[in-house]
């Protein structure tokens, strides 16, 4: 299905970029308790550009999460690299996909099929440190940008 | 009774050892008690008790040890019944909770009686476990089922259900106490008004036992069910509260030992109520778990019990009326143990997550309503539910909690 966001707000989502996934876990790890980590968490969801409205449709929701989340993706012709943006009706949510967007926004497809998730948000503490159930949707979400990357 | 000594609150959270564990390294403020409540000493000393002292199998051994773990089941049997006013032990069924007391009769009852044509009425305040076994039972025998409309406050719509009420109606079935809301809903009129037009009435006593004494005489219904672990008791274990004459009237629904009379392979007789529906070897520690869960609740001071969990819910309600941004969904003047609510546009599990790493443990999501979510238009609610054992204290600190997660919300 192709996203009715325009390709713009794909491009001009810096999850990834900035901050890039090491930054962002070293930036997380400094921080002294969970208040300051989940705001910082919070915080990064806001960096998501916005999806269409026209997007926030049945077959762009993510199932597993008791949160809503849609997801769309976008694969840039010139250079190939896939592009993902997302959102949630939970803020918390939001700011763990964003989290995942650091990892695998703007790559490779083969290089997001070749990124493991786990160890690096064990190393952030963000599995540890957010409510197991609230891990639901980065796994939910992390199975879906996987299987988008196989497909090209 | 001039024996039983006034309700003291911190007397009896010293009975719950629960209640002192930490939370994220919090103490743990425990408000998700419509969820399960926690369990005095006496209920984990009469399980402790039961494997050392009693094991054994109940109505099979011809030893003195199983003779007297049957004595200490049937025990069991007489206070539960005594405790929802049963015109006789054997009118309380063992089940293992309120869902499986609810299929046992849309299975046993509904299947038997059913056919094409017939109507079921339910609420829209039903937890699912009222609404999908009579959603099979309709699919199985080709009747109607029938929705009573709720009002924005929660409260059910008695003129709505008055209207639906006809001869084609058999059962009608709703919840004494909403889990999600805590709307008290008016149980004798409602049973009296189903009875008028010969249905049947089953009511969900899930949230309503650790809260009020149940009287199904007063009531005046057919069919009760309850859970053990929602006043006190162990996990896996329920009751279904059934008059005899419609028990003693319902085929088995599940075969196998116990329930039966005489076995061949060319026709097999059925034992009695309740042993008909009790197939295979019971949950036996918890049935005499639950008769020292009921021992406790009838050593309160019951009047002081209940002041005492009016204050603290009419504590939180006020509270909950000074709180920026909070909206409370469902504002039945008639309530018991439950505030549910939202806090400005955030999401319940996020509010939920927040509090949760603050300690406090409340249930955020759908609370096995969807229906009653959709009615309202929303994902789900906060729901902080109380116990017997909360406090003031209790509702101060989730205020200050909520304070604090609008600062990330």
């Amino acid at each position: 299905m192709i996203a009715l966001t325009p390709s713009e707000h794909f491009l001009a989502n810096p999850l990834g970029v900035s901050p890039t996934a090491k930054l962002l876990g070293q930036q997380l790890a400094e921080l002294p308790d969970w208040e300051q980590r989940y705001a910082a968490v919070i915080a990064l969801g806001d960096h998501i550009p916005p999806l269409a409205e026209g997007d926030k449709i049945d077959a762009n929701l993510l199932h597993g999460c008791q949160a809503t989340v849609w997801v769309v993706h976008h694969v840039d012709p010139v250079t190939g690299l896939l592009y993902f943006l997302c959102d949630s009706d939970s803020r918390i949510v939001r700011g763990l996909l964003a989290c995942l967007l650091c990892l695998y926004n703007a790559q490779k497809p083969a290089d997001i099929l070749s990124i493991q998730a786990k160890p690096w948000l064990e190393e952030v503490g963000l599995v540890r440190h957010i409510a197991s159930t609230r891990s639901n949707g980065l796994w939910a979400m992390l199975g879906k940008m996987k299987a988008v990357a196989s497909r090209y | 009774m001039s024996d039983v000594p006034a309700f003291d609150v911190q007397a009896i959270r010293a009975q719950f050892p629960l209640l002192s564990v930490t939370a994220h390294d919090k103490p743990l403020v425990y408000l998700d008690n419509g969820a399960t409540t926690q369990k005095p000493l006496s209920v984990l000393k009469a399980l402790d008790d039961y494997y050392r002292q009693l094991n054994s199998n109940v109505h099979r051994g011809a030893h003195d040890l199983a003779d007297r773990a049957t004595r200490a089941f049937e025990a069991s049997r007489r206070k539960v019944a005594q405790y929802v006013g049963a015109a006789r032990d054997e009118e309380i069924v063992w089940t293992r909770g309120t869902t499986e007391s609810i299929n046992l009769v849309a299975n046993s009852y509904g299947r038997n009686v059913l056919k094409a044509g017939d109507q079921i009425v339910i609420s829209t305040l039903e937890h699912h476990a009222n609404i999908v076994p009579w959603q099979l039972l309709c699919e199985a025998t080709g009747a109607e089922l029938k929705v009573i409309p709720v009002g924005d406050d929660g409260v059910l719509d008695q003129a709505a259900y008055q209207a639906l009420l006809n001869e084609k109606v058999q059962i009608v079935a709703f919840s004494h106490v909403s889990n999600a809301l805590g709307t008290v809903n008016p149980v004798v009129d409602m049973t009296a008004k189903a009875k008028a037009v010969g249905a049947v009435v089953l009511i969900d006593g899930a949230q309503s036992v650790a809260h009020f004494d149940v009287d199904v005489q007063a009531i005046g219904c057919d069919f009760y069910v309850f859970s053990a672990h929602k006043m006190f008791g162990p996990t896996g274990m329920g009751a279904l509260w059934g008059r005899y004459a419609l028990l003693e009237a319902m085929p088995p629904w599940q075969g196998g030992g116990e329930m039966i009379d005489q076995v061949s392979f060319e026709k097999t007789t059925f034992n009695v109520p309740p042993f008909r529906f009790e197939a295979g070897t019971p949950d036996i520690s918890g049935v005499i778990g639950w008769g020292a869960a009921v021992d406790f609740m009838q050593s309160l001071d019951k009047e002081g019990m209940r002041a005492h969990e009016k204050d603290v819910l009419d504590y939180a309600l006020a509270k909950a009326a000074d709180c920026e941004g909070l909206k409370l969904v469902g504002e039945s003047p008639d309530r018991a143990g439950v505030m549910s609510f939202l806090i400005d546009d955030s999401h319940p599990a996020d509010v939920g997550t927040l509090l949760d790493r603050q300690g406090i443990a409340v249930r955020t999501g759908h609370h096995c309503t969807q229906p009653l979510m959709q009615r309202f238009g929303i994902p789900g609610t906060v729901r902080a539910s109380f116990a017997l054992y909360n406090t003031r204290a209790d509702v101060d600190a989730l205020f200050v909690g909520l304070e604090k997660v609008k600062t990330f919300l």
